[in-house]
């Protein structure tokens, strides 16, 4: 899924370390979200919109639209 | 992508991982080398395939969980040889890499004790059934704490590892077996079957980490 978490970590002059921390995880996730290797989890993705004041829609862009 | 540190890693992330996997290729070749001319030598009785092929893929098993010990315990040296950015994330990890590092060493040393057992072994199969039992259960009991002390990340790979363990179990073993049923194929000796578990397990593993990109030079 589409993500603008290194947008929005660069926004606030953090590396990927310091997101990491902040969140409590680990560089390699951070890093695989932010190369699509990996989705995160709900409680997570709201953790990373929360701490970027931003909403979870504006971190991970879903392009599917539902059927008329 | 590598992951961004505070610090510019000046070494290249191919060069690092040429020589880490270099490094890796000699201490296996010299490891299956030492335990393949052990046991051909007959000092301890003489084995078949089977049995070698079980010593050599657990003593491949305690390797891997001793380089790993390396690591998580001298995370400077790790850094070198291990695909990680830079000894921090080892130090990080290092719950989790200790508990892995038991987990592998436990499973492959179970796995030599029950190759070298029973009746045309040199272990009394209750002992080996024993011995076995209980480094594959304290195994799996370190297996189960690293899979605690690991970040979600780290969990959705043990999870995807599991389920192509499984895909490939299936296949490997259960095709295997059909064609053992018809005819089609040399039956198995048990100990290949585990022998296959440990194996595709392993392959497993390497594929779910490739998926998510923790293979790539770093």
């Amino acid at each position: 899924m589409e993500n603008r978490l290194k947008h929005h970590r660069e926004l606030h002059g953090w590396s990927q370390g310091e997101l990491a921390r902040r969140l409590g995880v680990s560089r390699q996730t951070i890093n695989a979200v932010e190369t699509d290797k990996y989705d995160p989890s709900l409680p997570l993705a709201l953790r990373m919109a929360k701490l970027f004041q931003v909403s979870v829609p504006d971190l991970f862009i879903d392009h599917w639209e539902p059927e008329e | 992508m590598m992951t961004e540190t505070n610090q510019a890693n000046t070494k290249s992330p191919t060069r690092k991982a040429l020589i880490a996997m270099a490094i890796g290729a000699v201490v296996g070749f010299v490891t299956m080398f030492a335990v393949s001319s052990f046991l051909s030598e007959g000092w301890i009785g003489e084995f078949d395939k089977s049995t070698k092929a079980a010593v050599l893929v657990g003593a491949f098993y305690v390797v891997m969980g001793l380089g790993v010990a390396l690591g998580a315990l001298k995370p400077k040296v790790g850094a070198r040889i291990l695909n990680v950015e830079d000894e921090e994330e080892l130090m990080e990890q290092r719950g989790m890499l200790l508990h892995s590092c038991y987990a592998a060493s436990l499973w492959g040393v179970g796995l030599v004790v029950a190759a070298l057992g029973g009746e045309n072994g040199v272990i009394p199969a209750a002992t080996a059934l024993i011995i076995a039992g209980i480094l594959i259960a304290l195994g799996s009991y370190f297996a189960w704490q690293s899979y605690r002390a690991s970040d979600e990340l780290m969990a959705a790979v043990n999870s995807d590892a599991m389920t192509i363990g499984y895909c490939l179990t299936f296949a490997v073993v259960g095709g295997w077996a059909l064609l053992e049923h018809l005819g089609l194929a040399a039956g198995q000796d048990p100990i290949d079957v585990i022998t296959m578990f440990y194996v595709l397990s392993m392959v497993a593993t390497f594929v779910a980490t490739g998926r998510r990109g923790l293979l790539k030079p770093r």
